[in-house]
């Protein structure tokens, strides 16, 4: 029989929230990150992105009560989606001076590469991301980064969670992180028209987001040993798109309350959520993006903390937009997570309310 | 839970520098041939390093960007293993069902699409400003994360998207651990592990320069990957991929799919001592061996041939060969030891596919493949490094690890098929 995994801690930021929604924003650039790194060199060897994350790794630690607590982390592995490694704006818009065009300077090119910082190229690397979290706290089971937009994060999510349920480990952080306020975002995601974005992906014009969720993730009974406060119950991530686990989807049939961070357009999730959720759909329905533009990589994990937040009576279920409207000040007991991506992603999980909620 | 059943290989697919196919790399790999060569696509006067074992039979070669060519690869390799697992032909059912994970690079795009981007977005429209068009067209394709394997899941149509991992230059082995995994809980019959790379651009190559990481041999192309040798300097960069298709024993044979090898184990130590360097110690590629062969439930004893990460750098290969001493003890100097990087380079995120496809044929044709270029070896190392292939009918369990920045070790137990 498998064993429930329980989020024992839990750690969100978001850049754009909408007012309204209910969701606090972050200013990533007033953050006292040292709060979370202390050492200057894990801080110099991090762009922007790399330290939100770091430090919301470490807020989530914090919440499970395992920061610092060697014999758990060294064991705990480290799950991360992310998009890009980091970029410095000024230094590329310098080497982009060697193009003209179809023509390449390649001396100029070539020079002004070679004159760069060894530590920027190493902050380019993806897998530094899970990689930083492992230096800073000392989460030293397997360490993976997930790439790939929205399925990323849902990647990262399931397995984590099936390293669990199988028994190869106990505690897992797992999070992801976009930075949808890079200018060269843009070009990736909302290029002007005349290209032929529209046909290779089927979505456009995406209001990106910039923030990242990261969760701590444990086999309940080792929660209850080490008498952690369970904050949610993580349910099984299905995919939509297999038969067998279409039957386990329809099983969450009914579930009143559901949370998406759909970039596209919003019939997709409607019908998704109809069609297969629930026959009658869900009463109330919080579309993420429209609140925190899309998250990507980072869409799931996110969507998983604010669940979190929900369940455990911190947070109002957002308004994004509701086909009903909330019951006032009830505690959802359960919250269908949905991810859905152009890859084509449609993948949800139920938060559910724990027995020893706090 | 997990089954007790070893994890099937039922089909192998590998592109390096040396050959579009299997039966041609290990060819050339018995041999001991070199595939470094000095880099043509793009004039590289000022750099430090300027010779690579670069794949460049694709046409076009010095036109098509670097994700181009590692899609290229990616699809070549996936093809080549699902063929040989029979499941194209016996319909597309349990291919589209099937768990992949691949290990590609991720990065923004080409530099000269980007650049071109950055110049001409603002005030230009692509109706009319081409460049702007083909710039914006490449950035969508190379630089989205869900476009990267639009031509596989179209072609495949896998009902759930691949998951792409990234664990550096042990990104291929992970690929292979995730999905050995999902095969033993059951979760998919089926699961495609590949990896692909070229990284072999202008900037791919200076990063590397400036970690001080590649070797400067510019004059001796062919020599310039010597793992283990006391000359060593740096690695060399390599392209190419490599897929194998997993699955349960049981329903491989059941379905009459002819058994390559198997999966017999994976383990895997983060380090965090250092971005760049293992813990001096050796400790944690010990336990990430150690972890490795406890999965596969043998014992250093059982190791026939060990295909080491062996990059040629001066710090990887002392720390590889303690983390090696320190697991088999005075029995190392028995064991093979070989690095497919001395001729292929340094394959980098599909490094750990790549060399787990070696190891499967090294494994099929009961031969380890050798290790070139040790000419002024480096005893100090105390490992039983081969310089030439070696034949060994008895050979049954292979060791392959990956070891990438930012303290990622995976190693890899795989085992012969027996009938």
């Amino acid at each position: 029989m498998n064993e429930d995994v329980v989020v024992t801690g839990y750690s969100y930021h978001t850049v754009y929230a909408s007012e309204g929604s209910g969701i606090e924003n972050t200013d990533p650039h007033s953050i006292d990150y040292s709060a979370q790194i202390p050492k200057r060199s894990d801080l110099r060897s991090q762009g922007l992105s790399q330290r939100l994350a770091c430090f919301a790794a470490g807020q989530a630690l914090e919440m499970a009560g395992i920061k610092a607590k060697n014999e758990i982390l060294a064991d705990a592995d480290v799950m991360v989606s992310t998009h890009f490694g980091e970029r410095d704006e000024q230094i590329d818009s310098r080497i982009f001076e060697a193009y003209h065009g179809d023509s390449v300077d390649y001396k100029t090119l070539i020079s002004e590469l070679s004159n760069l910082r060894p530590s920027l190229f190493l902050a380019q690397l993806q897998n530094l991301f899970a990689a930083n979290i492992s230096m800073v706290f000392g989460v030293t089971g397997m360490s993976v980064t997930f790439l790939g937009e929205i399925q990323a994060g849902v990647s990262a999510v399931e397995e984590a969670r099936n390293r669990i349920v199988s028994g190869r480990s106990s505690v897992a952080l797992v999070g992801g992180i976009f930075n949808g306020a890079r200018p060269d975002m843009q070009s990736y995601f909302n290029p002007p028209s005349g290209t032929d974005f529209e046909s290779t992906c089927g979505d456009s014009s995406l209001d990106l987001g910039f923030g990242c969720g990261f969760l701590v993730l444990e086999r309940a009974s080792f929660a209850k040993e080490r008498k952690a406060k369970e904050k949610a119950i993580l349910g099984e991530v299905v995919h939509k798109n297999s038969e067998e686990n279409l039957v386990a989807l329809k099983r969450m049939g009914g579930i009143d309350y559901v949370l998406t961070d759909v970039a596209s357009s919003n019939k997709k999730i409607f019908d998704l959520t109809n069609g297969v959720l629930n026959e009658n759909g869900p009463k109330y329905f919080g579309n993420l993006a429209q609140s925190t533009g899309s998250l990507m990589e980072a869409s799931f994990p996110f969507s998983l903390c604010i669940a979190s937040d929900v369940i455990s009576g911190r947070l109002k279920f957002p308004i994004t937009q509701s086909i009903d409207s909330p019951a006032g000040g009830k505690i959802p007991q359960q919250i269908c997570v949905t991810a859905v991506g152009s890859e084509p992603t449609i993948a949800s999980c139920v938060i559910e309310r724990g027995q020893q909620n706090v | 839970m997990y089954r007790k059943e070893r994890v099937a290989v039922t089909g192998l697919g590998l592109i390096t520098s040396l050959g579009r196919d299997k039966e041609e790399n290990w060819r050339k790999l018995v041999e001991g041939t070199s595939g470094v060569k000095e880099i043509d696509r793009f004039p590289t006067e000022g750099m430090r390093t300027r010779i690579a074992a670069s794949v460049d039979f694709y046409p076009e070669d010095n036109k098509i960007t670097s994700f181009e060519r590692t899609r290229l690869i990616l699809n070549d390799v996936v093809e080549e293993a699902l063929e040989q697992a029979g499941v194209c032909k016996d319909g597309s059912e349990l291919a589209s069902s099937a768990s992949v994970y691949l290990a590609i690079p991720g990065g923004e795009g080409d530099l000269k699409d980007r650049a071109n981007y950055s110049q001409r977005a603002l005030g230009n429209d692509c109706e009319t400003d081409l460049q702007l068009k083909q710039a914006i067209h490449n950035l969508h394709r190379d630089g989205r994360g869900a476009t990267r394997y639009a031509e596989l899941q179209k072609k495949y149509g896998f009902l759930v998207p691949p998951a792409i991992v990234s664990t550096a230059c042990a990104s291929g082995a992970t690929a292979i651990q995730l999905g050995a995994d999902a095969i033993r809980r059951g979760s998919t019959k089926i699961a495609i592990a590949a990896g692909a790379d070229s990284s072999v651009y202008p900037e791919g190559l200076i990063r590397f320069s400036l970690l001080s990481a590649l070797s400067t041999k510019n004059d001796d192309p062919l020599y310039a990957s010597r793992p283990f040798d006391r000359d060593r300097d740096g690695f060399v960069m390599g392209e190419g991929g490599a897929a194998l298709v997993l699955e349960q024993e049981a329903a491989a044979r059941e379905r009459g799919a002819s058994i390559l090898g198997f999966v017999a184990g994976c383990g895997d130590a983060t380090d965090n001592f250092h971005r760049t360097r293992s813990n001096p110690s050796g400790e944690r590629i010990k336990l990430c061996i150690e972890r490795a062969l406890a999965d596969a439930r043998v014992k250093p004893a059982d190791i026939g041939y060990v295909n080491a990460h062996g990059t040629s750098t001066p710090e990887n290969d002392k720390m590889e060969a303690l983390g090696l001493r320190l697991v088999f003890g005075s029995s190392i100097s028995s064991v093979p030891v070989s690095s497919s990087k001395s001729m292929i380079g340094h394959t980098l995120a599909a490094a750990g596919v790549v060399e787990a496809a070696i190891s499967l044929l090294a494994l099929e044709h009961r031969t380890c493949p050798p290790s070139i270029n040790i000419e002024n070896f480096d005893d100090d190392l105390g490992i039983n490094v081969i310089k030439n292939s070696n034949h060994n009918e008895s050979m049954n369990f292979v060791l392959s690890n990956s070891f990438g920045f930012g303290g990622q070790n995976v190693s890899l137990v795989l085992e012969r098929y027996r009938n």
